[in-house]
């Protein structure tokens, strides 16, 4: 079966309600925005796939909703995610403050060498903003992750996140992967993924399975 | 004594000579002093004889002689003479005396008599003034009548009543004149009646002139108030307005409006020509509305008079003519903003069209107030100069009508301007409602004429006659309705169509009153509806975009009973949680449920308000309020729905609860139904009845039916909403099926099966478990799916999950499939049979039986049963023999060392870096099972595949089958 795709990572986008996760996502994967706020229900994800060092790479990025009466349904997929985007608002000085429990969150719930990645969204709207670009470096410098201010509506930085943190995990999965391994060149995606979620040692559970042996 | 001295010396000289001669000498003495004077005959006589000797002693002897005689006469009288001396001068005192006396006395009368003479000389003079005065007067007397009469000719000149002074110059020249022709001043009147008379010839003209131009102004001003006191009066009458009984009305009216409104026909009739016989102002034409606050009266005086005028010119048919005339042309001055109006109205849709794009509607109401700036600017203008000026400003169309207006307008420029001046500050206002009503404002004047017209027809005899009137309102009528159809064709407001209605309606009442036919204008009405309902229908379609638009989705939340009443007030559906008094809880619909009824339902009010007071039928009525709502349910409301459904970015959740508000709406929409038959039982109880009945009766008789559509629905009657709204949800079901599966494929796409697997699985492929527990996450989070819904979605989802994974399997690119593989893959279908069981759906599970049974005929290799005719009905009754050949085709494994190397060789390059030895000597240790069995195993799918591939294709040829 010819492959389509050479690796497929999981993201997660997470934050508070009303953040931008969706707006964000919805640049990402159809270059659009759309004004209305659209509250997310449980879990939604859309998949695009983009090119890195000539390999196919498709990104599911897993949108969840931000509201607390979802948390049980979207905390599930923090396990398989492999890389996660935590979302706040500049002109939000809650979302930001909000940002270390996500991590916590993180911490608890997914698997330990999970990609991270902070993102503030809204930087378009200036006369608002009450989180400095500089406190959000701070932030991300403390937790050791990579940051970017980010604008759904003005189409900044979106691409750049998503490529990077895309980039970042590749280089995670060449790294752990066999020295000659990765210049295979047919190399199943399957395996890079396996390597990935199994990289936890820990035992496959039913409802949590998202990394599979195939 | 002197002529006694003469002859006494005569005598003397003559006695001297001799006796003869003596005597005659005595004689001639004689003669001498008896004559006196006679000296040279007798001196003469005396020297021709030659006796002067003798002649002087004659005369010396009567000198003589005398002398003597003298002497003693004195002698004798001294004494006496002394006497009468004395007593001379005895007199002499008194006579100065006595003249002194004289003198006193005359000088004394002489004083009393002077003052006597004055007063004498006084009573001379007076006597002859006396005299004169009375021939004064009676000259005076027989003057004054023509002089007043005169006077008062041109007294009535004056004060403009030129019958009057008309008639007094004839008296003054008939019956006065002639008796005093001898004065001078009679000459001079005599000689200025016939300029008198010519000036009040054209006095009356001129004031005619001026009337006509006056009431140019008057007519708009006497239409709009009787048009505004018959609003006054259906107000006061409870019409108009609300107007939803429109048959009690309709009774009412009738009978009261001839009692009411009689009053403006009295005042009409009222004017008379005999007025002109009073004091001449009381001919007018009064309105009054509200009271006498806004009392408009017209003052036909000029028109009577200038007839009459004319008549004592014996110029009567000159005169009809010319007012007919200006009148004529008066009216088609009238009519020319209107024709101008249209045709920029078509000027402008031809360009519209020849861009070929809608024009925005600032356009509109430009086009709209062109024609109107010019028409306000000036009413008088001339038809070309306002045709080619619609474009330019103001002020210049003010020029060119002025100069145009000498031209066109016998009778004179100078009034004729008048009535711009106080309009012309509007027309900068360019609304189209504005300028719309700046055409009513044409149409009062429109009013006004006819009502003029006619007053004057009824007041004088043969000035204006029906027929004339008749015609001039046919073209009249003409013009207006098809300024009205123009216009309305291309307006794109519907409220300013809504005005417009009711203006013509309440036009229509007010000229009717007046005698004048209104079907062709009232007929006009029905095309206004259309457009209008057209217009709404494209206002709706808005404002239902907008509506879907905002909203955003999620059920309306209602926190307590209050907010519930007000709810149920929007929007009739009744919640059973909350109707309990649970609160908080939600409808199920979101907030465009309620928003769309109350337009609807607005717009069936607007559909009525614009129906009202066409006098319809109640059938008809009530078929144009139901084609109305079916139109804006079927076409506008089914678009905008059929827009939003198609919208990219709707969610799922949005999707569904489109569906969910459809459902509601459908539901609810036979409460619209029930509105408009509410309405109309209230507007006719008996009518609505038997209105289908009746329909095929009555819509012929009436001008507004509109028979196409009346015959359409006549019939049926209903409201068609609810078929709008199930297209709407079945559309948005279809779209969430869809857009499960949509979702189900990006993970499918992700599915990468191994089918040469040559480890033993141990769970479900990841795809499978990422796609499963996002639906379950799905259907769990989505609280607004309706059960059914939901129900169908799972079914929807599981045979798709169920198909997808037939073509996995039975994919031409599949070539074999290993033992493991096929582990792995039922190990997949468990995954989703669990799953099935899982949902809260009965018999879900099915939809993966066929694969149930694939799958477990060859992981059990249970073929005996299957090919057991009876057995395989009982086992395998969904198994289609086409899957099972093609799966027993990847089955057959040809070369089995080569096969069997590759699978060792993968797995170790799979698990080589792990070094799982544990992992290779098991794949070692099944294969070697496997190739026990293998050989016989060949042999016995060959067979398998014979018979099947006969049975395939005697039971099924078209079945597309290879043969490898």
């Amino acid at each position: 079966m010819a492959k389509a795709y050479d690796y497929l990572f999981k993201l997660l986008l997470i934050g508070d309600s009303g953040v931008g996760k969706t707006c964000v996502l919805f640049r990402f994967s159809d270059d659009a925005f759309n004004a209305t706020f659209i509250s997310t229900i449980g879990i939604d994800f859309k998949i695009r796939t983009i090119e890195l060092d000539g390999k196919k790479i498709k990104l599911q990025i897993w949108d969840t909703a931000g509201q607390e009466r979802f948390r049980t349904i979207t905390t599930a997929y923090y396990r398989g995610a492999m890389g996660i985007m935590l979302v706040y608002d500049v002109t939000q000085d809650k979302t930001f403050e909000n940002i270390k429990n996500w991590i916590r969150n993180i911490e608890q719930h997914a698997s330990e060498d999970v990609e991270k990645m902070i993102l503030g969204n809204k930087c378009d709207v200036d006369d608002k903003r009450v989180v400095t670009k500089e406190r959000g470096e701070q932030l991300a410098r403390e937790y050791n992750v990579r940051f970017f201010e980010t604008s759904a509506k003005a189409n900044i930085n979106v691409e750049e996140a998503f490529l990077t943190i895309a980039r970042d995990i590749k280089k995670k999965i060449d790294s752990k992967a066999p020295g000659g391994a990765p210049k295979a060149g047919g190399a199943p995606a399957s395996s890079s993924t396996i390597k990935a979620g199994a990289g936890g040692a820990q035992p496959q559970k039913k409802s949590g399975g998202f990394c599979s042996i195939l | 004594m002197a002529p006694s001295d003469v002859p006494v010396t005569a005598a003397a000289g003559a006695a001297a000579t001799t006796p003869i001669v003596s005597e005659l000498h005595g004689s001639l003495i004689g003669e001498l002093s008896a004559a006196e004077g006679q000296l040279a005959p007798t001196l003469r006589a005396v020297y021709e004889s030659n006796t002067a000797q003798a002649f002087m002693v004659n005369l010396d002897s009567f000198i003589a002689r005398t002398t003597t005689e003298i002497e003693r006469m004195c002698n004798h009288h001294y004494q006496g003479f002394i006497e009468s001396v004395e007593e001379l001068l005895k007199v002499r005192a008194d006579a100065a005396n006595l003249r002194e006396a004289i003198a006193r006395t005359d000088e004394a009368l002489q004083r009393s008599g002077r003052d006597y003479l004055e007063r004498a000389e006084e009573l001379r003079q007076h006597r002859i003034i006396h005299r004169n005065i009375v021939a004064a007067m009676e000259a005076l007397t027989s003057c004054l009548p023509a002089l007043q009469l005169y006077g008062k000719a041109h007294m009535h000149y004056a004060a403009h009543r030129y019958y009057h002074a008309l008639t007094a110059l004839t008296q003054l020249e008939t019956r006065h004149l002639p008796n005093i022709s001898q004065y001078t001043f009679a000459r001079v009147i005599a000689d200025g009646i016939p300029v008198l008379r010519a000036s009040i010839k054209t006095a009356a003209l001129s004031e005619l002139q001026d009337w006509l131009a006056s009431i140019r102004q008057r007519s708009r001003l006497l239409g709009s108030s009787v048009l505004a006191q018959l609003t006054e009066w259906q107000r006061v009458n409870g019409r108009g307005g609300t107007g939803t009984d429109a048959s009690a009305l309709s009774t009412s009216t009738s009978t009261s409006s001839t009692t009411e409104m009689e009053p403006l026909f009295i005042a009409a009739r009222a004017v008379s020509t005999e007025d002109l016989a009073g004091d001449g102002s009381a001919s007018s034409l009064a309105t009054d509305t509200d009271g006498s606050d806004n009392h408009i009266t017209v003052d036909f005086t000029p028109v009577y008079q200038c007839m009459h005028v004319y008549s004592a010119f014996q110029a009567d048919a000159e005169f009809e003519a010319y007012y007919r005339q200006a009148r004529r042309q008066q009216a088609n001055l009238l009519y020319q903003p209107l024709i101008d109006a249209n045709a920029a109205a078509v000027a402008n849709a031809a360009v519209a069209t020849a861009v070929a794009a809608p024009p925005p509607p600032a356009r509109d109401t430009l086009s709209f107030s062109n024609p109107f700036a010019a028409f306000s600017s000036n009413p008088f203008t001339a038809s070309p100069s306002t045709a080619s000026t619609t474009t330019t400003s103001t002020t210049t169309a003010t020029t060119s009508s002025s100069s145009s207006n000498n031209s066109n307008n016998p009778f004179g420029s100078s009034s004729a301007v008048t009535p711009s001046a106080s309009l012309s500050p509007s027309t900068s206002v360019s609304s189209s409602t504005r300028n719309l009503s700046n055409f009513f404002e044409l149409f009062n004047e429109i009013a006004g004429f006819f009502i003029v017209e006619e007053t004057v027809m009824t007041t004088t005899q043969g000035l204006v006659t029906r027929g004339r009137i008749d015609d001039m309102w046919e073209i009249a009528v003409g013009h207006m309705a098809a300024f009205l159809s123009t216009q309305s064709k291309y307006t794109r407001y519907a409220p300013v169509l809504l005005e417009a209605k009711n203006y013509v309606v309440l036009f229509c009442h007010a000229v009717a009153q007046y005698g004048y036919v209104t079907t062709q204008l009232l007929a006009t009405l029905s095309e206004m509806r259309q457009r209008y309902v057209e217009l709404l229908l494209i206002d709706y379609s808005t404002r239902f975009r907008n509506i879907f638009q905002e909203d955003i989705y999620e059920p309306i939340v209602v926190s307590d009973e209050r907010e519930y009443e007000r709810w149920l007030v929007m929007y009739p559906q009744r919640h059973g949680d909350m109707d309990r008094g649970n609160f908080p809880a939600s409808f199920p619909f979101s907030a465009s449920v309620p928003k769309i009824y109350a337009e609807v339902k607005d717009f069936v009010k607007a559909i009525l308000t614009f129906v009202n007071g066409l006098e319809l039928s109640h059938t008809d009525m009530d078929d144009a309020l139901r084609d109305a709502t079916n139109a804006v349910l079927t076409r506008t409301l089914a678009d905008a729905l059929s827009s939003l459904i198609r919208q990219s970015s709707l969610n799922l959740r949005q999707l569904l609860q489109i569906s969910v508000n459809a459902t509601s709406l459908a539901d609810t929409f036979a409460q619209i139904e029930h509105h408009i038959s509410s309405i109309m039982h209230t507007t006719a109880p008996s009518a609505a009845k038997n209105a289908n009945a009746s329909a095929a009766t009555q819509a012929p008789t009436n001008p507004f039916t509109n028979a196409p559509l009346a015959a359409q629905t006549a019939g049926t009657g209903g409201i068609q909403g609810v078929v709008v709204f199930k297209q709407a949800r079945s559309r948005a079901e279809d779209l969430v099926f869809s857009m499960v599966k949509a979702k189900m494929d990006d993970f499918i796409e992700l599915a990468d099966y191994n089918w040469l697997l040559l480890a033993k699985p141990t769970a479900a492929s990841g795809y499978l478990e990422d796609m499963l527990s996002y639906l379950e996450t799905m259907f769990r989070s989505v609280e607004c799916f309706p059960p059914d819904l939901a129900h169908l979605t799972y079914f929807c989802a599981c045979n798709h999950l169920a198909h997808n994974l037939h073509t996995f399997i039975l994919s031409d690119n599949v070539k074999r499939i290993s033992a493991f593989a096929l582990e792995q893959f039922e190990l997949d279908v468990v995954r989703c049979e669990s799953f099935a069981m899982s949902c809260p759906v009965p018999q879900l599970k099915d939809s993966f039986l066929p694969l149930r049974q694939l799958v477990s005929l060859f992981t059990q290799w249970d073929f005996e049963a299957y090919m057991n005719d009876s057995l395989r009905g009982i086992k395998y009754g969904s198994l289609q023999t086409a899957r099972v050949i093609k799966l027993l085709e990847k089955s057959v494994e040809k070369n089995e060392k080569n096969c069997m190397l590759l699978r060792v060789s993968s797995t170790l390059w799979l698990n080589g870096m792990l070094g799982d030895e544990c992992l290779l000597a098991r794949v070692r240790d099944d294969d070697s099972k496997f190739a026990i069995k293998k050989s016989s195993r060949t042999k016995e799918i060959d067979g398998y595949l014979k018979t099947l591939r006969g049975n395939s294709t005697a039971h099924s040829p078209i079945l597309p089958e290879k043969s490898s």
